[in-house]
């Protein structure tokens, strides 16, 4: 099974990650395109509309350096698609909001993200499985950092990441969330999975850095991401 | 010699005034306050205040949100949902009464009635009637939302450093029986119109200098450093139960207001007046600040309010860095208009003779 992943700067804790999978997990050929920030926005589909790529050259690059050798992505190459993070978050919901604000709250936080507008271009070309995964929840670090805890009204991730499934699988995309293990609470990731955090070139984050995941959270990322996929049976 | 002699050039007509191109007419400030960019400023009032809350955000100051939109929601949505037209979502504040009811339901005074406006299976709050498009799922949501905008005027009370409130109307309407206040007439913007229940009210001078001073003093006792900024709306009404024309009321109106600011600013050192009202609708100005319709502010005009504001404050307490005014400036950003303002006593207009 050879499947995509399209990412920005959480590409990188994905791409080392892959290296620590475990051979019996590689039965899955990845490969992996990112660009830094919004990069990605700039992914237009080839006069074929086989593929998609980017006219500017250091986004181009970006492509060709994080997949290997390829400078566009060529929908055919692949048996499905992984769009993983791109601004997509789960959101704090107070659950005082009405029903109409949270509903609009989820349908523009999904909707206006990278990442689903980068679902909507490959859905645009392919009929290819496409799986989208929103960014790793902030570190549990920032609280030493001086953010704030989720105040009492907020809608518990559980229902929050439910609420955010069925918007993205109500446009024919499937959704794969953050592992489980890897959660801590208040709207957390363990700590120990942004340690030495990785930035797109591979180096680490500097230590206050509360976004980005390092190897072992893109291994456990990977590794489930993968069996859900192979549960679609594809 | 007399005491006119020694008085500085403002305080005589025609070199202030009457010699002068109407866009060079300055120094109608003098302020009382130093408001710095770190201050805490909260917004509420009429329609106007709108405009003074993006002035202050446009301009890096801290133009306070204790109530944001929710994350993720756009920001053309979060206007239509009313987030980030005041400092939190009461709506519109047009009486001072109606500021007294909110501040007694946000230091637990008083609890908000449990009456409901129900309209096709919606639910709306007859306190913030248009706060949401189309009203709530049902009443229980609606008191919750309304139990968070208390929570956020509180918020507001509490963590301010400035509290600027525009004056908006005198003419109100009140539940007869048990004496709350709506900010909308029942049966405008939603609810039925009882006539055995609801019971209007032209405010006069005395009730409102005594309401204000009382709800100024109680916001204290929260926040004893809380200081206040009090304006005029300069926007006419859009329709009058005073039996008089409707310019008639206006000016009644808004001369009732614009006494009862200045006193109390007058004779409280933690009260100042901000004369937006004059800089819009006073003569030497030749209306050329409203619209076609004589009614709303265009954008020249909000800009040249906001320039004075900011060039006063400059003026007085010597920050260099302040922008000086330019009439084009209009210190919004793109996606924001004046066509976004939100005025629901506009809604009023639609029941006027002749209109569909």
């Amino acid at each position: 099974m050879k499947i995509c992943i399209i990412s920005n700067s959480h590409l990188a804790s994905l791409k080392k990650g892959a290296h620590l999978l475990r051979a019996d997990d590689s039965v899955t050929n990845l490969t992996f395109f990112g660009s830094p920030n919004r990069g990605i926005a700039r992914l237009r589909p080839n006069n074929k509309r086989t593929a998609l790529l980017c006219r500017n050259e250091r986004i181009t690059e970006h492509l060709f350096q994080s997949s290997g050798g390829k400078r566009e992505i060529t929908l055919a190459d692949y048996d499905a698609f992984i769009v993983y993070g791109l601004f997509l978050t789960i959101p704090q919901l107070d659950q005082r909001l009405s029903s109409q604000v949270m509903q609009q709250s989820l349908e523009d936080t999904v909707n206006l993200s990278l990442a689903f507008r980068t679902v909507k271009k490959l859905r645009a070309l392919s009929s290819k499985p496409i799986f989208c995964s929103p960014e790793p929840l902030l570190s549990e670090n920032r609280f030493q950092q001086g953010h704030k805890r989720p105040g009492k009204y907020i809608l518990p991730l559980e229902k929050t990441q439910a609420l955010i499934r069925a918007k993205v699988e109500s446009e024919n995309t499937w959704y794969i969330k953050q592992p489980h293990d890897s959660v801590a609470k208040d709207f957390s990731t363990k700590a120990e999975f942004g340690k030495n955090s990785l930035r797109f070139g591979g180096q680490e984050h500097r230590e206050r850095d509360i976004r980005h995941m390092n190897a072992e959270y893109g291994r456990l990322y990977l590794k489930e991401a993968i069996a859900a996929i192979q549960r679609k049976q594809l | 010699m007399n005491p006119y002699k020694n008085l500085p050039v403002r305080a005589f007509w025609a070199p202030a005034v009457g010699r002068r191109d109407k866009m060079e007419i300055n120094e109608l400030w003098d302020p009382k306050f130093n408001i710095k960019r770190r201050h805490k400023v909260a917004t509420f009032g009429s329609c106007f205040a709108q405009h003074i809350g993006r002035a202050l955000r446009a301009r890096k100051f801290h133009w306070m949100q204790t109530e944001p939109a929710p994350a993720g929601l756009s920001d053309g949505n979060a206007q239509l949902f009313n987030y980030e037209i005041f400092t939190c979502r009461t709506g519109n504040i047009y009486t001072v009464s109606l500021l007294n009811q909110w501040t007694n339901w946000a230091l637990g005074k008083a609890t908000p009635p449990g009456e409901v406006f129900e309209k096709a299976d919606r639910w709306f709050d007859p306190f913030r009637p248009t706060v949401e498009p189309d009203g709530f799922a049902n009443a229980e949501e609606m008191c919750r939302s309304r139990e968070m905008t208390i929570e956020a005027f509180r918020t507001a009370i509490e963590e301010a450093d400035f509290f600027v409130f525009t004056l908006g109307l005198t003419e109100s309407w009140f539940n007869a029986q048990d004496g709350y206040e709506y900010p909308m007439c029942p049966g405008t913007a939603a609810g039925e119109f009882d006539a055995g229940n609801h019971r209007f009210q032209n405010q006069d001078y005395p009730f409102i200098h005594e309401t204000l001073s009382n709800t100024i003093e109680l916001m204290r006792t929260l926040n004893p450093t809380l200081k206040f900024l009090l304006t005029v709306s300069p926007v006419p009404l859009t329709a009058t139960m005073s039996g008089n024309h409707v310019l008639t009321a206006t000016v009644e109106s808004k001369s009732i207001l614009r006494a009862v600011a200045g006193d109390i600013a007058k004779n409280n050192n933690h009260v100042d007046y901000f004369p937006s009202f004059e800089i819009i609708s006073s003569t030497p100005f030749e209306g050329g600040f409203y619209e076609n319709n004589k009614r709303s502010v265009a954008q020249n005009g909000v800009d040249h309010v906001m320039g004075n504001f900011f060039e006063c404050l400059g003026a007085k307490f010597g920050d260099l860095s302040l922008p000086t005014r330019t009439a084009k400036q209009t210190g919004l950003e793109p996606s924001q208009t004046d066509d976004d303002i939100v005025c629901d006593e506009e809604f009023l207009e639609t029941f006027a003779p002749g209109n569909v």
